[in-house]
């Protein structure tokens, strides 16, 4: 039914098989997984201590804090989409990145010095946002756009993999920081523009993005309406959006599992760690394996394992080992499908318009998840979580049959081979 | 797209930069950031011997506990001084980020960096540390009675919402002589006008309890607003009885509550004090313009203690605690500079 390539399972056994004169994974590839690295360090450095600081150091108070969130997702939503078309435009890719991870370190030394005035910290929050918005297409071009499109799925794992170490070292590098300075917020914040700096160096230093065209001296006309009419992009997206959709945000699972476990909000962390380990280790595998096997076959893989992680908060009773092997098939959930996600759409859109379509996808994906956990939400308030649980396995199953049908048509091979 | 290696010079003045940097950051944390002394460990005493002997001439009259916020050693340090003006400091080694006393126990929240966590420490007669619990969230609010039978904390629970990124407010009653749980306020019966009143919404916040710690009264926020109640501890009931008080504080005679009012809106909210005289319910404004967070203290059945923060930045966060005349006659004035968290013990 899915072009699982049998062929391609025995080669990824027999490691040999492959010969080939370029790297699997691009010199590029690995400089962005590092700078990506460095800039998670720095962010997360920032967002582990932050209700600390926000509530405890500057004391606001928390009924201020509602307020900006909406806010900020609204922002980076319409961002996200114009830097995709602006980086295809002007075929700059790192340029746009750039300044995406610019804004971003600025905001480190912003929250420095506004102090305890709402509207000046909600405003660099935002603006954070807002880089990290602006970057996250122009980069994932560029991972693409680097790579072959045959190994487009290992490229992406390996970068999200780099990506979770920060996402794991940051919050340790600010306790840390915390911990041998007591109160000294401004250390926390420094160290993390110092690192945000590091990775804008690294990028401008040592990522080359000459494309191999000509089209570099004159603005491109990006054919929107045309990657609309692309069936297997639109289709891609949708199920991407659906998925999103029906897939609780980490923080209601991890609530989910309190709820089941009767236990405080303090193994929250834990549980982020645990999700995040699986991640770091399962990407890159599973990476290799949708280029070897098939990208929707693992990527409908990963929405068994959310239907399985479902399954188990619902029936099982959460002891240590149980909660173990649903944080590890939320980890591989994540793995299987968000670099593949964007393998699928980077093979699917024409090289002038990859910014723009891996633009399209984050900004629907970030749409219908703001949907899901407003829904969500709603939901736990009305019913309560076991209701939750159980439509969210209703949810999930229900997904994966509309994924596996909907992507029944999809080719699974390129329909381009890039810029390469 | 080309995938060179990227040149040597380039590589060089990557290298470079960064150890510029390294250099920067270390002497910026060198040399501007003057060194504070990590957490003790509790169990090897909070005290020398020395300053016991000070304190316990000391708790023999009346006394204010609270968190030290000199720039130095001692800083957010929990702390005693007589009441009298410029009185002498003794600070123990227990880091707090709010206090409270009754004459023999004493509560300390404090935010535990190493392993992360929050953590509450009971503090007996004799100045040790007798418990310490994990804290479910940050620390927000705490409040032992008069009578040391009962402590209430609240703190803030990220993730606790139902819009994922929300945070909300845990209240707990407990005894503070044996850190047993009394109860959680999210799980007491609440009426209004008589009738059932629930919501999925409601946070409590900000108790405070009657001397003989039979009764006690709570913030209730649900639905944009902002409820005063009245609980039964016994019961494990509490029933509404006014609108827009909140963060309340019952005066040692009991016949006054003073509050923090709410102005502003949207993210743009402050708050100043307020009293309320439980007789009539009116409603007093005192003459205080600036910006008030945690709950108030009273000084006597006249006078109320509050802390007022003017730390602008990241750097050390500073505050003093101010006092303020209830009839609302006079300006305030300074009580103790540098502190927060006040708590008033009187024999």
């Amino acid at each position: 039914m899915y072009p699982i390539d049998v062929a391609g399972l025995r080669g990824l056994l027999n490691r040999r098989s492959r010969a080939s004169t370029r790297p699997l994974i691009a010199r590029t590839v690995w400089l962005l997984g590092l700078v990506s690295c460095v800039t998670d360090i720095s962010s997360e450095m920032i967002s582990s201590i932050l209700p600390v600081y926000l509530f405890v150091h500057l004391q606001l108070s928390a009924v201020q804090f509602g307020v900006i969130d909406g806010l900020y997702q609204g922002v980076t939503a319409i961002a996200r989409l114009a830097s995709g078309v602006v980086a295809d435009r002007w075929r700059r890719y790192k340029l746009v990145a750039t300044l995406g991870y610019v804004l971003s370190a600025i905001c480190k030394l912003g929250l420095l010095v506004t102090g305890n005035a709402w509207t000046a910290v909600a405003a660099m929050l935002s603006a954070d946002r807002l880089g990290k918005g602006i970057r996250t297409a122009p980069r994932d071009a560029l991972i693409s756009l680097a790579t072959r499109p045959q190994d487009l799925a290992s490229a992406f794992g390996v970068h999200r993999a780099l990506d979770t170490v920060g996402v794991l070292v940051g919050p340790l590098l600010a306790f840390w920081i915390l911990s041998s300075m007591p109160n000294r917020f401004d250390a926390v914040f420094i160290v993390s523009f110092a690192v945000a700096l590091i990775g804008i160096a690294a990028l401008v230093l040592l990522i080359d993005d000459r494309t191999g065209d000509a089209s570099r001296a004159r603005h491109l006309t990006v054919d929107l309406p045309g990657l609309l009419r692309n069936r297997p992009f639109v289709v891609i997206t949708a199920v991407a959006a659906l998925t999103s959709f029906v897939v609780v945000s980490d923080a209601f699972l991890y609530l989910l599992l309190q709820w089941k476990r009767g236990s405080g909000a303090e193994t929250i962390p834990l549980l982020y760690a645990g999700t995040a380990t699986s991640y770091l280790l399962l990407a890159a595998p599973l990476g290799r394996l949708a280029d070897r096997v098939g990208r929707v076959a693992v990527f409908l893989l990963g929405q068994g394992c959310m239907v399985l992680v479902y399954a188990g908060v619902a029936v099982l009773d959460v002891g240590l080992w149980t909660l173990a092997l649903v944080l590890l098939l939320h980890g591989a959930y994540y793995a299987a499908t968000d670099g593949v996600i964007a393998a699928l759409i980077s093979g699917s859109t024409p090289s002038e318009v990859r910014a723009s379509g891996l633009a399209a996808l984050n900004t629907a994906t970030s749409l219908t998840r703001l949907a899901g956990s407003i829904l969500v939400g709603v939901i736990w308030s009305w019913r309560g979580p076991g209701t939750v649980i159980t439509l969210a396995l209703i949810a999930a199953v229900a997904a994966a049959v509309v994924s596996a049908f909907a992507l029944k048509g999809v080719a699974d091979t390129p329909i381009e081979a890039g810029s390469v | 797209m080309s995938d060179s290696r990227p040149s040597r010079a380039r590589i060089a003045t990557f290298i470079v930069f960064v150890i510029g940097v390294a250099v920067a950051l270390s002497a910026y944390l060198y040399f501007a950031i003057e060194p504070t002394p990590t957490t003790p460990d509790p169990a090897a005493g909070i005290i020398g011997d020395d300053t016991r002997k000070a304190l316990v001439e000391l708790r023999r009259g009346s006394y204010v506990a609270f968190r030290d916020m000199a720039p130095g050693p001692t800083y957010g340090r929990l702390t005693f001084a007589s009441l009298e003006p410029g009185a002498a400091r003794l600070v123990t080694a227990l880091p707090c980020h709010r206090i409270h006393f009754s004459d023999t126990v004493g509560v300390c929240l404090a935010i535990a960096t190493s392993p992360v966590g929050f953590r509450g420490s009971l503090i007996d007669d004799g100045m040790r540390v007798t418990q310490t619990m994990e804290l479910p969230g940050l620390p927000s609010r705490t409040r032992v009675s008069r009578n040391s039978e009962l402590a209430a904390y609240t703190v803030f629970v990220s993730g606790d919402s139902y819009l994922a990124s929300g945070l909300s407010t845990r209240t707990r009653l407990f005894d503070p002589r044996s850190a047993t749980t009394i109860g959680d306020l999210e799980s007491f019966a609440v009426t209004r006008d008589g009738k059932p009143f629930r919501a999925v919404d409601f946070n409590f916040w900000g108790v405070t309890f009657t001397r003989d710690a039979r009764r006690f009264y709570a913030t209730l926020g649900t639905g944009g607003r902002i409820l005063l109640v009245e609980g039964d501890v016994a019961a494990r009931t509490m029933r509404v009885i006014a609108e827009d008080i909140e963060c309340p504080s019952l005066s040692p005679d009991e016949k006054h509550i003073a509050f923090k009012k709410r102005f502003g809106s949207g993210f743009d909210v402050w708050w100043q004090p307020a009293v309320v005289d439980l007789a009539t319910m009116a409603v007093r404004q005192l003459p205080e313009p600036k910006h008030i967070d945690d709950q108030i203290e009273w000084l006597d059945d006249g006078h109320i203690l509050y802390a007022v923060g003017h730390s602008t930045s990241a750097a050390l966060r500073r505050a003093d605690v101010w006092t303020l005349a209830i009839d609302g006659a006079s300006p305030p004035a300074m009580f103790l500079a540098d502190a927060e968290s006040p708590a008033v013990v009187r024999p």
